[in-house]
């Protein structure tokens, strides 16, 4: 009997799947569990100084933030009414990114459009520019006097500029849409290449005209990547802070994230962390909702393999010029005229003035001068710059090779731990963080980590999370756990494409588990490795929102510094550090391409 | 006299710079069994597209049924629906968000049949298929072979003039692979459509058609009845590729005997009449040539009757026994029924009929002498 147990012991510890199963297990839910935990106790627990107005001792339980948010005389301030507006801010915004994102990957995978290269190109560089910097370019554009301050480009000109589209949802939306097409673009062109063209051509001979193959084979074939899209692009829009806070505070809009955060800056972490709580439940009714859409369907397009021949694709016939036209005014709008005018702005003396007179280099090199936002030198000669560099990329590497190695990790464990309870709880842990808008799980991580977590046993108090406030090490944990959804997304299609008769093939011949994962996992998994790093780069180097709370001066970033120059009022520093920050993520992201040979896909799902 | 029902004339395609068919001609009657057969990247799947217009030609015109339906100089091409045909594919291309039932009713639905009408041909289809038990199915919850016979099934639905099928049974096991052919004659017997079929299997070929195109690098290098073909082939290439065991090419020379033509080689000496040769191909001088000899045409002899060769190997191959021997080098295969009994080393003395041989040039690999059936 003993013999049996221990034999059972040492089976069970030395199979590799289990190990690195349970791990894996024990960490997430040290990282994701705990704090949704945390957060919730903090919702429901008085902070120190209500306790004291309540006059109880802090920490006593109490629903009394609740209560606030949900019925009491500013429940509708707080609560009802930013919610309507993130409500209808995020469907729009679906509805609107799914649209474009879902046309233009057709054209791009399927029709004769012209210029295939530029375009492929030109369509996802709206997603390397973070959304705050296109928040910046409609503010240049569209400012109206009203709001006080320097002119837009329009005013300028003497255009007059309602406010309904100078701020608010209006405004919002739009930006918004721009940026968070790139997703439905991606999943949905993936999802196209990988449906046989065979299908479609079946159609042809039944005597189908376009419009009923588009109808009846094609968009049945890609619904499923496109609600997920959908599900992706409204768990974003619900939780985007820094384009609301850009074009709908100065007006007063308040969405539910912009809520969120300005209870945080007052030090009212129940009532926020009760506002996080909201939008991580709505997300996940969302999510529920569209599984149930999905349902059985979600195997299409993993059962058809790759075949046919796409030829030069579907003629698009008389609509060609118009469509490429189309195209073309598209891309100006969303990638050329934001990058332009952030070009030009960082070269404008006084913002407002669109003359030649009033060009400079002075913001990118200058030396301070006293009369210029109080002696502050360009930023390339600005030592902080410098230092602020370093540490954005310090952070980025680091994050991203530690989120696609994990990735990877926990992609193995997925896809060999198939009905396995192990792998099914670890595919859902992982998930969480995806619900999580990301300005909540920057509170959650905040509240976890402010202070250190202790508990008691018997005489001893035994601290199981140190204070990371104002470190680094915070920095990073966050940026990786937040991206486990993407980077264990793309370790598990690339674990799934490997196949376990390869690795057992090499079990076979005697291979231990250490040498096949570095003999054989590995080096096939180079090419998920190199696009799960890539999607987590450029996430991380233009993200604000998570850490926008958690970063200390000392540790800022080049989206951080960026938004700090804006909010103190000296814009064109931080057109300057915001165009430095593209360059960076579309030279990774061409080197990439460069170093894996062919185009790298950012495999979202 | 039969109708045509497909011509192809001087069919030319390029994909880039890639020459990929190098003039096509070719005729089919109304109600043939027309089978695409060569090598894998010979064009055969590319000519299939051309005709379902699926594809476009640069050069060359396709008449169906008496109607220009692609005609390159005018850049005229009758879109694939409007052909009056159908297409199974290698990979099936069945819809996976359909059932067998609305995958096979598909056609029907946007010719705007009639729904009593769809459903009463769609049982028929799938009661010929012998499918009708999947009816509300996925294709995914089929196996490889039901999911062919739905395949069929929306193919045939629509009764098509023309039916196309690319290499179809080249995803099923041996067994099923059999099964579905006899099934496909009896298709073909049934409902009498004309098909032009495709697949790089010669015994399926040999097997099921009434005519059988070679293709090679883009060109059909050959049209004929699949015994023609067995017994003549046009050049050494098609000769190499069609039979199994493979038919023995030996070098000979050819040349003029008086009123005859006196071939030797290592098979020894013997005469033709000067006609064996086809018009144009006579012997004049001095000619090299290659023998080519089914081995099954080949017989062991008694010593002295043919010329000596050293057995290398003896094969038992069921009912028959192969026998690879040697003589000066050169190899030659022949085939015995019942249990041989040589061994290696031993002699036997091949022979054979020069009416059963085919004579190839040496330096073009033209056909020059037919075997006499
Ligand atoms: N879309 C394409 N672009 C360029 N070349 C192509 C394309 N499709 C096919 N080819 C080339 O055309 C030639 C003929 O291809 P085709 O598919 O007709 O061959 P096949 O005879 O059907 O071969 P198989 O038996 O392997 O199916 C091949 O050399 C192939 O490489
Ligand atoms: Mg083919």
């Amino acid at each position: 009997m003993a013999v049996r147990m221990k034999n059972r012991f040492l089976g069970w510890c030395t199979d590799p799947y289990r190990v690195l199963s349970t791990v894996l297990l024990v960490i997430l839910v040290v990282l994701i569990v705990v704090p949704l935990w945390e957060m919730i106790k903090e919702s429901l627990q008085f902070s120190s100084s209500d306790a004291r107005k309540a006059g109880v001792e802090a920490g006593s339980w109490t629903v009394e933030y609740w209560k606030e948010l949900f019925a009491s005389r500013i429940s509708r301030k707080m609560l009802y009414e930013p919610l309507v507006h993130s409500l209808i801010i995020a469907l729009s915004v679906s509805a609107i990114s799914m649209t474009i994102g879902s046309v233009a990957a057709w054209l791009m995978v399927r029709s004769d459009l012209p210029f295939k290269r530029f375009f492929s190109l030109a369509i996802i560089v709206p997603y390397m520019l973070p959304a705050w910097c296109k928040a910046m370019a409609w503010v240049a554009v569209f400012k109206n006097p009203r709001i006080g301050g320097t002119t837009g480009f329009l005013s300028y000109l003497g255009v007059y500029v309602p406010d309904w589209l100078a701020y608010g949802p209006v405004a919002i939306i739009l930006v918004l849409s721009v940026h968070n097409y790139a997703y439905t673009y991606l999943l949905v062109s993936a999802a196209l290449k990988s449906i046989n063209t065979e299908l479609e051509e079946m159609g042809e001979i039944a005597g189908a005209g376009r419009g009923s193959i588009l109808r009846r084979i094609t968009f049945p074939l890609v619904l499923p990547s496109m609600l997920g899209a959908f599900v992706l692009t409204f768990s974003q829009a619900m939780g985007t802070f820094s384009v609301p806070a850009f074009l709908g505070l100065k007006t007063g809009y308040y969405t539910i994230s912009t809520m969120l955060q300005s209870s945080l800056m007052q030090g009212n972490n129940g009532m926020a962390m009760a506002i996080s709580l909201v939008l991580i439940v709505i997300a996940s009714v969302n999510i529920l909702v569209n599984q149930r859409l999905i349902g059985s369907r979600k195997s299409f397009v993993t059962i058809s393999g790759k075949g046919g021949r796409s030829g030069t694709g579907v003629p698009l016939g008389k609509w060609k010029l118009p469509i490429t036209l189309a195209m073309f005014f598209f891309i100006g709008a969303a990638v050329i005229l934001p990058l332009g005018i952030l070009a030009l702005q960082s070269f404008m003396l006084k913002l407002g003035e669109f003359g030649i007179h009033n060009l400079t280099l002075h913001y990118w090199i200058g030396e301070g001068e006293k009369y210029i936002a109080n002696g502050l030198p360009g930023v390339l000669r600005n030592p902080d710059f410098i230092r602020t560099v370093k540490n954005t990329l310090a952070l980025v590497l680091v994050t991203s090779i530690a989120a696609a190695f994990c990735g990877q990790l926990i992609g193995y464990v997925n896809s060999r731990g198939r009905g396995r309870l192990s792998g099914k709880t670890i595919d859902q842990l992982v998930f969480i963080p995806y619900l999580i808008p990301a300005i909540a799980f920057g509170a959650m991580y905040l509240s976890m980590f402010s202070t250190p977590k202790t508990f008691d046993i018997g005489r001893w108090t035994v601290e199981y999370f140190p204070s990371l406030y104002g470190t680094f090490a915070l920095l990073v944990l966050v940026s990786v756990v937040k991206n486990l959804p993407f980077s264990s997304r793309s370790g598990t299609a690339n674990m799934m494409q490997i196949g376990p008769e390869l690795e057992e093939a090499a079990g076979v011949s005697g291979a231990g588990f250490v040498t096949r994962m570095r003999r054989i996992i590995l080096p096939l998994s180079k090419g998920g490795f190199l696009s799960g790093f890539l999607l987590i780069f450029i996430n991380v180097m233009k993200e604000l929102d998570l850490i926008i709370i958690l970063v200390t001066p000392q540790l800022k970033t080049l989206p951080y510094m960026a938004y700090s120059y804006l909010t103190g009022g000296t814009e064109q520093y931080s057109n300057v550090v915001a165009l430095i920050m593209f360059v960076v993520v579309f030279f990774v992201y061409w080197l990439a391409g460069k170093l894996s040979g062919d185009e790298v896909s950012l495999n979202l799902g | 006299m039969e109708m045509k029902q497909i011509e192809l004339k001087n069919v030319n395609k390029y994909y880039g710079r890639n020459h990929v068919l190098r003039g096509i001609n070719l005729e089919v009657e109304q109600g043939e069994f027309m089978t695409f057969l060569g090598p894998s990247g010979c064009g055969k799947t590319t000519t299939l597209r051309v005709i379902a217009g699926l594809e476009r030609c640069q050069e060359g015109t396709v008449v169906i049924h008496g109607e220009t339906v692609a005609d390159s100089e005018t850049l005229y091409f009758v879109p694939p629906g409007k052909r009056g045909l159908n297409l199974v594919f290698q990979s099936y291309a069945l819809w996976p968000h359909m059932t067998v039932y609305e995958n096979v009713a598909f056609v029907l639905q946007v010719q705007k049949w009639e729904k009593s009408g769809i459903e009463t041909q769609v049982r028929k289809a799938l009661a010929m298929m012998q499918i009708e038990e999947y009816r509300d199915r996925y294709p995914s919850e089929l196996s490889g072979g039901q999911q062919q016979r739905v395949a069929i099934a929306r193919a045939i639905v629509s009764n098509p003039r023309v039916l196309l099928l690319d290499e179809p049974l080249s995803n099923l096991d041996a067994k099923l692979r059999l099964e579905m052919r006899s099934e496909l004659k009896r298709l073909h017997r049934e409902l009498g459509t004309t098909m032009i079929y495709v697949t790089h299997d010669q015994v399926e070929a040999l097997t099921l058609s009434t005519r059988i195109a070679v293709f090679s690098e883009g060109e059909i290098v050959q049209t004929d009845t699949p015994v023609e073909i067995y017994m003549n082939p046009a050049n050494v290439g098609v000769a190499r590729f069609i039979g199994n065991p493979k038919i023995n090419l030996i070098p000979a020379v050819a040349r003029p005997d008086g009123t005859r033509v006196r071939v030797s080689g290592v098979l020894g000496d013997f005469v033709l009449p000067w006609g064996a040769f086809l018009p144009g191909e006579e012997i004049t001088g001095e000619q090299k040539c290659l023998i080519g000899l089914r081995p099954e045409h080949i017989a062991a002899g008694s010593p002295g009757e043919g010329p000596e060769y050293s057995v290398l190997t003896s094969m038992l191959a069921g009912s028959e026994t192969l026998i690879e021997a040697q003589r000066e080098g050169e190899r030659i295969l022949l085939k015995q029924l019942g249990f041989g009994n040589l061994r290696a080393g031993e002699p036997v003395y091949p022979v054979f009929s020069p009416d059963h041989i085919n004579i190839f040039r040496e330096d073009n690999g033209k056909l020059i002498k037919r075997a006499l059936a």
